[in-house]
């Protein structure tokens, strides 16, 4: 079982960049005015941030990785840096290396990217978690986001408006002060068809026909090389499997909910989320949204909202913290972790 | 603590490319100047419709079938490539099911080049010591002939689609791992329009569909004779071992010259410094691996031994550890 | 929850549906303005009470609220 404790590690900072261009979904004339307060109440996506065609999720993770090194001035200490994303700067070389250049790293770090979605800042924890824990590593970036609004069509009802771009940048470092930490991680690879851009890469290279509109639904008209999303299936999976998922992680960790400040999960849609914390029986007070201004960031939505909604709380006090993601893979984890002081920003590119 | 590698199995594709058959193509140097230049005979390349994950699949399932090891015992996998079956979802998840692996384990792609099995080997050592997991499988393949344009003599001379598979398990021997990076050189080796960054670009060339893959070979080469020399000296320091206590180097089988240089440059005998381009060409992160392979089956690599690895090239990114074989 | 108070509830979720206008034999689909995201309303609603997560297949068998009450109840059992 993929259930993990991790010692020693300590969240110094986090900061997240979002682009300054604002997508409103009363805008989206794809869909009626009715569609698009039904939209509004299910997924709760009021607006997203879409960044412009010359600026990749790499420019928003330096952007945010640079105010981050900039506060903490340590970027000559960082042994480990991390790019978690689905949008690449390249399929070839891995963009934390060149992410390593940009931020003036030294060279003797370790730069390598994981390949992950809604489950990737979870996951990229947990990694990270892994590497220091051994106290070989002291300081580790990581960087998380997608740039998703690229890989939609605009006449897909069913994903255009779902999606945002976000970066996101976080600082940890070894600490022998620090309570354990408790990851759970899964994966079901059955469900790979649930989100998928078909066209594009090794299994189906790109062709003619990768280009061609099709209808697949009343108002879902996209190529192959278009992300597809089956709501259904995605809505089916996160029911089933992110509650079941937290408890058996409260249950290792010996810890109850009520011990949980703050449950902070991936912003998928509001009604899985509310769905998930009616399930749990949480307070709405302790679950943070973030869904309404930034719509789904895939893995930057975790250190978002954190930024955007507890920067407060995480400044002045001891919160202990549930982070949950799950999406795209399928894959999914959630960690429970307790932080203190720690440093957010939420900040635009222009 | 640290981690041993066991159960190596490898994959080749079927197509061979050999020698005479690139004198045909390209009527330019003979059969046995390409090898005299590369080191290298022939080179395996993938048919259009194999991924690297459908080499992955092959590779495992022979793990599978060669050894007692039940599915169930698995707890995590990596997949390191740098071509994946999609842009979402994640290669090694599809991998969990295709393999029917438990859905408890937790899998990550580990998009990189040659320095990705010591790399994917410091995040495998990472995992096994930190106790999060306790037999991971470790794919590695990688189809770069799918980005090297038909007409590319240098590059269709040097490279190689590979897969291999591996489990990895804790061992007592504490492994230290140096790792290196220089984003300065990115542009040295680079699949050109190929991700988010020109994203307008991408994907126009049928032939090309995921970017072609363009290497500054002198570049490569400096960078490589200048880092790896120091890497090893790192190693040896980290670990306190004399070189002599070192019984294989099994290197990141790029080309023979550079590996000469780097031989010679470290001074290690040719008997303990394993080459086996010969026959496989550059099969970017398999290539360590595979080298593991052949050199136990030709007795040279034993159970015990203290082996350097050493993977290095594209980013510019360098890796390196000790390990009880 | 009988099969009344079930078509209640129902409607209750649909926000935009005044209440008493659908009945246990009222074909959802063709309550107006139905879209793909009430199915994940309905979907989320049973979750919620029942602690059953229809799949897409399950809802294709059903057209009536009654159809949808009966399939829960079986699964239930």
């Amino acid at each position: 079982m993929a259930y993990q404790q991790i010692n020693n590690i300590r969240i110094d900072g986090i900061v997240s960049c979002v682009p300054s261009g604002i997508a409103r979904t009363v805008d989206y004339n794809i869909i009626s005015k009715e569609e698009q307060s039904l939209f509004i109440k299910t997924t709760g996506i009021k607006e997203r941030r879409v960044a412009s065609s010359d600026v990749t999720c790499s420019d928003l993770c330096y952007k945010a990785a640079f105010d981050l090194l900039e506060e903490f001035k340590c970027k000559d200490e960082i042994d480990v840096l991390i790019f978690v994303s689905q949008s690449p700067d390249y399929f070839l070389p891995a963009t934390s290396i060149i992410l390593q250049e940009k931020l003036k790293i030294p060279k003797t770090c370790m730069a390598f990217d994981v390949n992950l979605g809604c489950s990737g800042y979870v996951y990229g924890l947990s990694i990270v978690g892994s590497i220091l824990q051994s106290g070989q590593f002291k300081k580790a970036l990581l960087l998380v986001g997608d740039k998703s609004t690229i890989s939609t069509s605009y006449t897909d009802k069913s994903a255009y408006p779902l999606f945002g771009d976000a970066g996101s940048a976080t600082l940890l470092s070894y600490n022998e002060n620090t309570s354990p930490w408790y990851f759970n991680l899964q994966s079901d690879g059955s469900g790979k068809d649930a989100i998928i851009i078909k066209d594009g890469h090794s299994r189906n290279p790109y062709n003619k026909d990768s280009d061609e509109l099709i209808e697949i639904d009343k108002g879902i008209i996209r190529a192959k090389k278009h992300l597809a999303l089956n709501g259904m299936d995605i809505f089916n999976f996160a029911l089933r499997e992110a509650a079941p998922n937290i408890k058996n992680l409260l249950e290792y960790s010996k810890t109850s909910i009520e011990e949980i400040d703050y449950f902070v999960f991936h912003q998928a849609n509001k009604l899985i989320n509310e769905s998930l914390r009616k399930k749990l029986k949480i307070n709405l007070d302790k679950v943070p949204y973030s869904i309404d201004l930034f719509g789904n960031t895939s893995s930057a939505s975790i250190p978002l909202t954190i930024c955007h909604q507890l920067q407060i709380e995480l400044k002045s006090n001891n919160c202990k913290l549930l982070l949950s993601g799950f999406g795209v893979g399928y894959s999914w984890g959630s960690l429970i972790c307790e932080v203190q002081s720690v440093y957010t920003k939420l900040i635009e590119n222009d | 603590m640290g981690i041993s590698i066991k159960n190596i199995e490898v994959y080749f594709p079927e197509r061979v490319l050999d020698n005479e058959e690139l004198f045909k193509i390209f009527n330019d140097i003979s059969p046995n100047d390409i090898f005299k230049r590369t080191g290298i005979k022939k080179r395996y390349i993938s048919s259009r419709e194999e991924t690297a994950s459908d080499m992955g699949v092959e590779a495992s399932e022979a793990l599978f079938l060669k050894t007692e090891l039940k599915r169930n015992e698995i707890d995590f996998l990596i997949f390191c490539s740098e071509c994946f079956d999609y842009i979402a979802p994640t290669t090694s998840c599809i991998l969990q099911d295709r393999l029917k692996l438990q859905n408890s384990i937790g899998a990550i792609d580990l998009p990189y080049g040659c320095s990705g099995f010591v790399y994917g080997l410091g995040i495998a050592n990472s995992l096994i010591i930190s106790g999060m997991a306790k037999k991971i499988l470790f794919i590695t393949s990688d189809t770069p002939s799918k980005l090297i344009p038909e007409s590319n003599f240098e590059l269709r001379c040097l490279f190689s689609d590979i897969a291999t598979a591996c489990i990895i398990e804790k061992n007592k021997f504490d492994s230290q791992y140096v790792f290196g990076t220089d984003g300065s050189g990115y542009q040295n080796l680079i699949a050109v329009n190929s991700g988010f960054r020109h994203a307008n670009k991408r994907n126009h060339d049928e032939k090309l569909p995921f970017g072609e893959m363009k290497m500054n070979s002198t570049e490569v080469f400096r960078f490589a004779i200048k880092k790896v020399p120091k890497l090893v000296k790192e190693l040896l320091i980290r670990h306190q071992l004399e070189i002599e206590k070192i019984d294989l180097f099994v290197f990141h089988q790029a080309s023979y010259y550079l590996l000469e240089i780097i031989r010679r440059k470290i001074k290690v005998p040719l008997e303990k410094f394993f080459v086996n381009l010969e026959f496989n060409g550059n099969s970017v992160s398999s290539s360590i691996p595979l080298a593991l392979y052949e050199a136990e089956m030709k007795g040279v690599l034993k159970k015990g031994m203290k082996v350097m690895l050493v993977g290095y090239g594209i980013g510019f990114s360098w890796a390196g550890t000790i390990i009880e074989y | 929850m009988t099969l009344e108070e079930f078509t209640r509830a129902l409607e209750l979720e649909f926000e935009e549906i005044q209440p008493g206008t659908i009945s246990p034999e009222t074909n959802y689909r063709e309550i107006e303005g139905w879209s793909s995201m009430h199915a994940l309303i309905v979907i989320a609603f049973i979750d919620n009470h029942y602690d059953i997560i229809l799949s897409a297949s399950d809802l294709k068998q059903t057209n009536t609220i009654k159809d949808l009450y009966l399939i829960v109840q079986q699964k239930e059992n």
